[in-house]
């Protein structure tokens, strides 16, 4: 992620900005020296963080009209993290169930229909699947623009199934082990046996599903702030990309990078805490 | 083939008849009328003339795209393989990199760039098929080595090697043709992920214009009509759409799983 964020600067700086156009977005030749003077500044590699700079020292980057200021930018990129949260909270419970369900289930009849889900949040699109909540939420006599818990939801969806078909196989695996069946032999339930023995050790999978799910996250971000016109970071993003307002989408870009970056981190930090084989592996490296 | 990508194969060669069919039928000016209406975006277009045009773009993107990727991804491997040594790990690092970073992030600034240098609302579809053969070969890439990696520790290859085959001569000569079916599953697997990347980012506003829609532009033009007693304008377009993924995911699944079982 880092390379590409200096890979989308140098090519924003790198642009020949179309200077007379007959479309929506005003490119005029004023306009296109304004974006590059967003970008470089007074030119040179002292200036390659000049959007920053400019948000550090109180002015504001974007196109005239639609100027950003750090502030700006800031409440978008807080709304846009606590949606994240609440989604990532609710793909934690979606995961959970439909891989409980999936393995208790799966000699059942409903085990088809489990088996189907995947499919079909797999096979649509995530602005489609958005629209089936906000038909729902109309049914339910529920106004869908500006709700937050619904976005969250439909940015869940994916990341949630997703991580419920890591979850269940790693589940099912765990099922099959010798400790496993000994538990069972010694009058443990499936289900107890499943949720105190197999779940803890399944955990470690759903940690290799974090970078995808973190993607995935950011994905839906763009697509649920722009369905249900959310004044959040992936909105404001691609506002500005569609302007062609050079300043914010670097300035975006970056933050983008450095969010995944974080989760990466992190990932590998609660990795260490709660998977004793790579505490051993990161010891035997030291 | 197990039915399931049986029946993938038969859903494909009928929208692939439908297309041909419809442009036939165009040319002879002979189609019937369209039971779904004219399109309320565009009067002096039908739904189905939309819905079968996008779904004719949609294929082209898919199967182009996919079929870009794929081969720039053997490709790759092929030379990794060869060169071996820090090149191969240079060349797995890179696709590792490359696959971290967010596919619509990569297509969203494409879209940005096309805007700034050329103006206009949407993107041509030949743009579309190289920024998405651009963002496609890094996952296929690092498969095709993995693959050419353990066939490569096969007796008959170490034989060839033995008695001073030339190692290009072994991978294209001896190693390619064995991976074949496994390539082409690889390939038939990328298409539905393409499609469907497509789909969201015509959604968001970067993809084809909307007078030459795909499927997921039309979609993401129209779905608003959802909500209405208009929603059948909709409803064609989402249905081919699933079947298009659905049906190309099944056989890609099921040729792969045959790749699996010969090795």
């Amino acid at each position: 992620m880092p390379i590409s964020a200096v890979l989308v600067y140098l090519l924003v700086v790198n642009l020949p900005f179309r200077q007379d156009s007959d479309r929506k977005i005003a490119t005029s030749e004023n306009d296109a020296i304004a974006l590059r003077a967003q970008v470089l500044g007074s030119g040179g590699v002292q200036d390659a963080f000049v959007p920053w700079k400019r948000l550090f020292s109180g002015e504001s980057v974007g196109l005239a009209g639609q100027p950003f200021t750090a502030k700006d930018l800031g409440r978008a990129a807080s709304l846009s993290l606590g949606l994240g949260l609440i989604a990532l909270l609710l793909a934690l419970a979606w995961a959970l169930l439909l891989a409980v369900a999936r393995v208790q289930l799966a000699a059942s009849r409903v085990g088809f229909l489990l088996e189907v889900i995947p499919g079909l949040v797999f096979g649509s699109p995530l602005f489609l699947l958005a629209v089936v909540a906000a038909l729902l939420a109309i049914a339910f006599g529920v106004s869908f623009t500006g709700s937050h818990l619904l976005a969250a939801a439909v940015m869940a969806l994916g990341p949630g199934t997703f991580l419920g078909v890591v979850w269940s196989d790693a589940l099912r695996a765990e099922a099959a082990r010798p400790y496993f069946l000994a538990a069972l032999a010694r009058g443990c339930s499936r289900r107890q046996a499943l949720l105190k023995h197999a779940l803890p050790n399944a955990l470690p999978a759903l940690l290799d599903a974090a970078a995808p799910v973190a993607s995935s996250l950011l994905l839906g971000s763009f697509v649920a702030e722009n369905f249900f016109q959310l004044k959040g970071f992936g909105l404001v993003y691609l506002e500005a990309a569609r302007r062609v307002d050079a300043g914010v989408v670097v300035v975006a870009t970056t933050l983008f990078a450095a969010v995944l970056i974080l989760v990466s981190l992190a990932v590998e930090l609660v990795r260490l805490l709660v998977d004793p084989k790579a505490r051993d592996a990161a010891k035997e490296t030291a | 083939m197990n039915w399931r990508s049986r029946l993938g194969l038969l859903t494909l060669v009928l929208l692939a008849g439908l297309t041909f069919g419809h442009a036939a039928l165009t040319a002879l000016d002979a189609l019937p009328e369209c039971p779904f209406g004219a399109d309320p975006g565009m009067p002096y277009e039908t739904v189905c003339g939309q819905v079968i045009g996008g779904l004719w773009r949609s294929l082209l993107l898919g199967v182009t795209a996919g079929a870009g990727s794929c081969l720039a991804a053997t490709a790759l491997a092929l030379f990794a393989r060869r060169l071996g040594g820090r090149f191969e790990l240079g060349i797995e690092k890179g696709a590792e990199l490359f696959f971290s970073i967010p596919d619509l992030l990569v297509l969203i600034v494409l879209g940005f760039v096309s805007r700034a240098v050329w103006g206009g609302e949407g993107v041509t579809l030949p743009f579309m098929i190289a920024s998405l053969v651009a963002i496609g070969w890094a996952a296929p890439t690092r498969m095709v080595q993995n693959r050419l990696r353990s066939l490569e520790r096969l007796d008959f290859i170490t034989a060839a090697h033995a008695i001073g085959v030339p190692r290009t001569r072994v991978l294209l000569r001896h190693v390619l043709p064995m991976a074949w079916d496994y390539l082409l599953a690889i390939f038939l697997l990328r298409v539905p992920a393409i499609i469907l990347t497509e789909s969201t980012i015509s959604y968001l506003g970067f993809g084809l214009p909307l007078d030459q829609p795909s499927l997921g532009r039309y979609l993401g033009g129209h779905w608003q009509l959802l909500a209405t007693d208009d929603w059948v304008k909709v409803a064609p377009a989402w249905a081919l759409l699933a079947l298009l993924v659905v049906a190309f995911h099944q056989v890609g699944r099921g040729l792969l799983d045959r790749a699996e079982e010969a090795r």
